[in-house]
């Protein structure tokens, strides 16, 4: 389906929702294999429908849509945790829900725990825990299944931007040690800069593709990276554009 | 102290008027339109004949009521299990559930002792019928209530129907269907006693009693069997409390201490 080298096309792309909105209109965009590509743009630009159109989870009405792989992740806005169940038994879900038989599962979910560093919060319920600490349960669940494509739609929104930041290089981490595909929707340019190996700014509705600025950093980036000129000078390019989106 | 306290105080409160209106209004000729207390205790408590009736008799409402929310439960989820799969399903059953909630029970009675006979039976339906509406409500409006990204994320790892309610819907509507059975419970207690009333067949319920003590003017005793009854209906909305702690008490939002 898709074209040799990328692992999501989409092509003219149009998405209008059944009360009359039209959200996506036009949008081009490829991503190859192991890249992270960032997703800014003013609110209601259709920043979440472009990701559950890539998921899957909303049908498009114009264009095309070529993925090359079924081994999605996502991390939605709020984190996807059952009240009742334990941070471990949350984090085996994904994999349960994939029939991955009982003890694999319980090894997959183990390491994951740890590689968020909630080995201690294990068998915590969800409310006993604080919102970074639920988010990252959320990412360990999304990670059991060795996702070809993450999809994450502002993940850390809801974040000081002390625990945002800690997150941001877990994620990167993440990102490093198992070379997903990633595709990140986030309101903050820094954030955008400082994982993503290029930053998409979209037009407010009906959403399309503004820009594509590249970011030439060194991976791995450290967090003082956030204080050079040359990270200043993309974020100014991508608020620029941004700005002329609004 | 502080909890045990206010109750206590309303109690004695109540025993005191019950006294007065025993002894002040009513002149000795007419006490038994409502006995003191301790009378009530005597001769309905205290005299082992008659305590042993009445609770053979409580022992078998009892036996009804619960019987009728066993089988209004299993109905009554199952039911909205299914309204939740489909909205034509809903759409064609739950007026009926309302026309089900809404027929004066008392107006049914007799075509179910036609249909069904006078007896256990007839009595049971009496039950699930005045019981199973909260629990199909309060299911639905549970199965329904599921948060929309726990559905997304089922959606994208392709869980099917089966998984989908077992794992996420019907845990999730787990304590509105607690709420409901609560509701339900209560009311399958009145269900057993009034069902007593029109089909006496068999042996008798605390209802049949009841008929009977009003009947032959033994007020005492017919103090001492709505007591009783009363008692059984708390008894019962007390443990479907306990039940929802311990089920749902570790995590849903209703049950959790304020720290």
């Amino acid at each position: 389906m898709t074209s040799p080298g990328h692992l999501i096309r989409l092509a003219d792309l149009g998405k209008r929702y059944p009360d009359g909105t039209v959200a996506l209109a036009g949008l081009d965009l490829a991503v190859s294999p192991g890249e992270f590509v960032a997703v800014v743009g003013p609110s209601g630009s259709g920043k979440t429908t472009l990701l559950r159109v890539i998921a899957g989870l909303e049908p498009v009405t114009g264009g095309t849509l070529a993925r090359g792989t079924d081994d999605i992740a996502y991390v939605f806005q709020e984190p996807t945790l059952l009240p009742w169940r334990t941070v471990r038994g949350n984090v085996e879900l994904v994999a349960q829900l994939h029939r991955v038989p009982r003890e694999r599962r319980r090894a997959l979910a183990q390491h994951a725990i740890e590689q968020v560093g909630l080995a201690e919060f294990a068998g915590h319920r969800p409310h006993q825990l604080s919102g970074g600490m639920r988010m990252r349960a959320a990412l360990a669940q999304a990670l059991t299944v060795r996702p070809r494509l993450f999809l994450l739609d502002e993940p850390f929104g809801a974040l000081d931007e002390l625990t945002r930041n800690r997150l941001c290089d877990q994620l990167q981490a993440l990102y490093l040690s198992e070379r997903f595909t990633g595709v990140l929707v986030t309101h903050s340019v820094a954030e955008a800069v400082y994982l993503s190996g290029r930053v998409l700014v979209l037009s407010p509705r009906p959403g399309r593709i503004l820009a594509d600025i590249p970011v030439p950093l060194d991976v791995p980036r450290l967090p003082d990276v956030r204080y050079t000129a040359e990270f200043a000078e993309i974020c100014g390019t991508v608020a620029k554009h941004l700005g002329e989106a609004r | 102290m502080k909890r045990i306290l206010p109750p206590a105080v309303v109690l004695v409160a109540a025993l005191g008027l019950w006294y007065l209106a025993s002894y002040v209004l009513l002149s000795p000729d007419r006490r038994f339109l409502l006995p003191p207390p301790h009378a009530v205790l005597r001769v309905g408590f205290l005299d082992r004949n008659n305590l042993t009736e009445l609770l053979a008799a409580l022992g078998l409402s009892a036996e009804v009521a619960l019987l009728g929310l066993a089988i209004a439960t299993a109905l009554g989820v199952g039911l909205a299990v299914l309204m939740s799969q489909a909205r034509w399903l809903e759409r064609s059953l739950y007026p009926y559930a309302v026309v089900l909630q809404t027929i004066p029970i008392l107006a049914l009675v007799p075509l179910l002792g036609f249909w069904f006979g006078f007896g256990f039976s007839s009595r049971v339906l009496v039950c699930v019928l005045v019981a199973i509406f909260p629990i199909i409500a309060n299911t639905l409006f549970g199965l329904r209530s599921t948060e929309r990204h726990l559905t997304d994320l089922f959606t994208l790892h392709r869980a099917g129907r089966l998984t989908r309610l077992a794992r996420l819907q019907l845990p999730a509507a787990l304590p509105a269907t607690l709420t409901g059975l609560r509701v339900s419970a209560g009311l399958s207690v009145i269900g057993a006693i009034v069902g007593d009333f029109f089909f006496k067949q068999g042996h008798p319920g605390i209802g049949i009693l009841i008929d009977l003590y009003r009947q032959r003017l033994q007020s005492e005793q017919l103090f001492a069997a709505v007591l009783l009854s009363s008692s059984f209906g708390v008894v019962v909305f007390w443990t479907f409390g306990l039940l929802t702690r311990w089920l749902v008490g570790t995590w849903h939002v209703s049950e959790r201490r304020v720290r």
